[in-house]
């Protein structure tokens, strides 16, 4: 009896698994299958076509839309990982210093705080701040700068996170190992702490990346303004937001969803053929 | 090194608290003409205080608990399940989760209302067997929703919650005969209630400042402070920057008072730490 | 080490501050439009894009409020803005608009009589009067056996509980106060709080059958079925029945919206002069009526009206005959009631629908 219980708590707990995957699944692969759809409607199936993606992938704003992510995500990446980095090894080192504390609670700051609060305070700060001073620095609202310039700032806190984390693990007894074996300043850091270092800092990388093309809130308070410019989700929410049920948006959202799985499936594969290591790592 | 954490604290500092401090000094004016603050008075807290306004923190405050303890239910079992699978399977499965995280967020929550919409797909089958429930442009569509789009995010955070905690502490209970349910009260809860919360937390915040979801799903119809807030500064409305300021600082002290008294039930650390390790796992 | 570092710190710095000034020098002139959603027919503007060689951008605003929101938030950067007639005094007022380069514009002596002399601007010195139009609303004919004739049965919650959760109203302040004003019988400009205050109680009985608060993509959903009932643009009508022509566009009984949207440069454009370039080519005879025939609005340039095919100005939703037009009313500015307007809107939008919406007869007196 004790066993049948058992037995149907785990079927149970398994339809409810599945379950949660069907209501994951449908909405993103319904949009998928009417990416295919010849009508002009999402509801009415009127037979297969790639009409839409024809359209889609010559419609050169989508195209833009995408560099411009890429490019917004590639750049704020850079900075705030540069930023965290070292942010990151400085608290490391100096670990009983009074203002850590503070510090450490300044740079997970974006991680506490609704996002829509950030944006709406640098939109505030860019009008008010720096866009009287734009002739000096050049900062305008809904410009490349502006909007790297916010994302920086959402993926500093994220970036510091996961290093700080990593570096939790950091052995400096090597470094000073290294140092008796008469190892120069260059090479404790370049033989010593950067293969050490190497793994969060690709994390780190990976995570802003993610942030920064993820972001919603911080692109649309920016990107106000005739030259704004546009992040692929703030192109989507426009699109959606003239055009209801535009089979475009199925088609961006189909090769989107493409590029993820090809990414799960190659970390998955990556993650496999290191499990132990990281494993240990981790400890 | 001394330096080395310097820019990062010189970023947050301009970027986070500087805006911060300027929409304080926004909020505490009277109208959006008087640029250079002139006459400093709570009027505009008045106004975020009584009706409507009132209630529209009230109803969002008690709309994003729901949803976030909702995604927290139900994601317990399945991330719980994933955690006691063998290890190779582990990751297949995390991965079955969140992989529509790969996915925008815009994109996302696009497809949940053209599948919700009254002629959407979910909603003609629903209606076949009786079922005729508003599933957009109504408060629990929007808390539907915010349940929907944010049950990839929690995956993660949970489930490395859950990877860390020992099978033998489990099985110990077990051989001392403790039912299942007395297990879960007794050990697995109590020894993962600080990540538990964290997770909670995780979800929640965002969710205090949702705007694209009361927005895209509630038609315009659902008053939420993010809604509220966007119309203040982009909205149809004539902006009122002070107002919007003002209600943007009620937003932070509601999740900062939620954020005390959540880390004032554990010990602090324990939360940050945990926090930092779920969102350090996600990479 | 600290060099080492420091060289790489300003090697990615560097990196940065270069492809950000690489990418923000462009190469080819760019027009920046800021307009109504669909208002100017894309093969039109790859022509302009082709005469001028220069690439046209457009952006889309839902009303007239965000696209004056945006423009003082700071979004410069936009060549033209196509406001509607009762906004134009206070742009003007704002030093929101550039005076227009007279002499380049040569469509201005085709204008219909009507438009030679409009109130908000009788010198044509800073708009350009481009499309007319009405805001009515719209039906399903299919799905509603008994459709409003008036904003007052519109709003009556008995008459349109048929359509609950299917009704759309504009996302727009002053057309929706003005459709609760008609209900109640009184004139789109009115600024006294007793009759705002009779026009936001009805919004508010409404208000638990609406779906959505939307003035671009309305249309589609109201062609998809999803939407039984939308407050809505002729034009967008006209244009959405050749996807589904079960649709119905109404001039209701009490009076209805007419509105001028007008082309403009605003202040802080970055090529005035493409733009100008632009407003002329639009208005031009020609390219206006072609405009005009796959927008389905009316046009302002005799000239252009002419061309027109019989079908088009024999359609009542596009040119309303004599006595339809003598019920319209155009927008005024309401100067420092305006505020009062605004706070009206706001508290519409911010009131949250009650608990049960589903209930069937709710009286229509029955106000929160």
């Amino acid at each position: 009896m004790v066993h049948f219980t058992h037995r149907l708590k785990g079927n149970l707990m398994r339809i409810w698994c599945l379950f949660l995957l069907l209501i994951l699944y449908l909405p993103v692969l319904s949009l998928v299958l009417f990416g295919f759809n010849a009508s002009t409607f999402a509801l009415r199936w009127e037979g297969f076509s790639l009409h839409w993606y024809k359209i889609t992938l010559s419609n050169s704003e989508m195209l833009t839309a995408l560099f411009n992510s890429l490019l917004v995500a590639l750049l704020s990446t850079a900075l705030a990982v540069t930023l965290a980095f070292f942010y990151a090894l400085w608290a490391h080192k100096n670990s009983n210093t009074k203002l850590k504390g503070a510090s450490d609670s300044l740079m997970s700051l974006p991680l506490f705080i609704p996002e829509i609060v950030i944006a709406i305070g640098l939109l505030v700060m860019v009008v008010h701040i720096l866009r009287p001073a734009a002739g000096h620095i050049g900062i305008q609202l809904g410009s490349l700068s502006s909007i790297v310039l916010g994302h920086t700032t959402l993926a500093v806190g994220y970036a510091c996170l996961v290093l700080r984390n990593r570096f939790r693990t950091y052995d400096s007894q090597q470094e000073l190992a290294a140092q008796d074996l008469g190892a120069n300043k260059w090479q404790v850091f370049s033989r010593v702490m950067l293969p050490q270092l190497m793994p969060g800092f690709a994390a780190a990388c990976c995570m802003s990346f993610a942030v920064s093309l993820d972001d919603f809130y911080v692109s649309y308070f920016l990107s106000t303004g005739g030259s704004a410019l546009q992040t692929l989700p703030i192109f989507i929410w426009s699109l959606q937001g003239r055009r209801a049920m535009t089979p475009e948006i199925n088609v961006v959202s189909s090769l989107l969803l493409f590029i993820a799985v090809i990414f799960f499936v190659a970390g998955l594969w990556l993650n496999q053929s290191k499990a132990v290591p990281d494993k240990t790592e981790k400890g | 090194m001394k330096w080395w954490g310097l820019p990062a604290k010189v970023w947050m500092t301009c970027f986070i608290l500087l805006p911060f401090v300027w929409l304080v000094v926004l909020s505490l004016q009277t109208s959006y003409t008087a640029s250079p603050p002139t006459k400093l008075d709570f009027h505009q807290f008045n106004r975020a205080l009584t009706h409507p306004y009132r209630g529209i923190i009230r109803d969002s405050l008690l709309m994003s608990f729901a949803a976030a303890l909702a995604v927290l239910m139900i994601s317990v079992p399945v991330t719980w399940l994933i955690s006691r699978l063998p290890r190779a399977k582990r990751n297949l499965w995390l991965a079955f989760f969140t992989i529509p995280l790969g996915l925008n967020f815009v994109v996302r929550i696009y497809a949940w209302f053209v599948l919700l919409r009254p002629e959407g797909l979910l909603t003609v089958f629903l209606g076949r067997f009786g079922f005729a429930i508003p599933l957009v442009s109504s408060q629990f569509g929007v808390f539907l929703g915010l349940v929907y789009g944010y049950l990839p995010v929690i995956f993660l955070p949970l489930y490395s919650v859950f990877e860390r905690l020992e099978n033998s502490h489990i099985e110990a209970a077990q051989d001392l005969g403790a039912s299942s349910w007395q297990r879960w009260r007794d050990v697995i809860i109590p020894e993962t209630q600080s990540g538990l919360l964290a997770s909670f937390l995780f979800v929640f915040v965002p969710m205090l400042g949702e705007y694209l979801i009361p927005r895209m799903i509630g038609g315009g119809l659902v008053a939420t402070l993010g809604t509220q807030i966007e119309s203040q500064f982009l909205g149809s409305g004539r902006p009122n920057w002070p107002f919007g300021a003002a209600l943007s600082i009620c937003l932070l002290l509601s999740a900062a008072c939620i954020l005390v008294i959540c880390f004032k039930i554990l010990s602090r650390s324990t939360a940050e730490r945990q926090t930092g390790w779920s969102i350090s796992h996600i990479v | 080490m600290k060099a080492g570092i420091a060289l790489v710190t300003v090697g990615v710095l560097g990196g940065t501050l270069t492809l950000l000034k690489k990418n923000s020098e462009s190469e080819q002139k760019t027009l920046h439009l800021y307009v109504w959603t669909d208002y100017i027919d894309k093969e039109i503007i790859k022509e302009f894009e082709k005469k001028f060689n220069v690439k046209v951008s457009e952006e889309n605003f839902p009303s007239n409020e965000v696209m004056i929101s945006k423009l003082k938030a700071g979004g410069g950067g936009f060549d033209v803005i196509v406001p509607s007639d009762y906004m134009i005094a206070t742009m003007k007022q704002d030093n929101l608009l550039l005076k227009l380069p007279v002499d380049k514009i040569t469509t201005l002596s085709q204008l219909s009589e009507k438009f030679r002399k409009v109130t908000y601007d009788p010198n044509h010195e800073y708009v350009v009067p481009y499309m007319w139009g009405t805001t009515g609303f719209a039906y399903n004919s299919n799905k509603l056996k008994n459709p409003p004739k008036s904003w007052k049965e519109f709003f009556d919650v008995r008459h349109i509980q048929e359509a609950n959760k299917r009704i759309s109203l504009l996302d727009d302040p002053r057309e929706v106060l003005g459709a609760g004003l008609k209900a109640n019988g009184f004139s789109l400009n009115s600024s006294k709080a007793e009759e705002l205050q009779k026009a936001k109680q009805s919004i508010l009985s409404l208000k638990p059958l609406v779906s959505r608060f939307d003035t671009m993509s309305y249309k589609d959903l109201l062609a998809s079925g999803d939407l039984w009932v939308a407050h809505a643009y002729s034009g967008d009508i006209v244009k959405m029945q050749t996807k589904n022509p079960e649709l119905r566009y109404v001039i209701p009984d009490d009076g209805a919206t007419l509105w001028v949207d007008n082309l403009a440069i605003p202040t802080g454009a970055p090529n005035p002069e493409l733009a100008a370039e632009f407003i002329n080519f639009v208005t031009t005879p020609e390219i206006n009526q072609r405009i005009a025939l796959s927008i389905h609005y009316a046009t302002t340039n005799e000239k252009a009206r002419q061309m027109l095919p019989a079908s088009e100005l024999q359609n009542a939703s596009i040119y309303p005959p004599k006595e339809v037009e003598a019920r319209l009313e155009l927008f005024g500015d309401l100067g420092a009631a305006a505020e009062l307007v605004d706070t009206t809107w706001a508290e519409i939008r911010a009131e949250n629908e009650p608990s049960a919406p589903t209930q069937p007869a709710q009286p229509p007196s029955a106000q929160r």
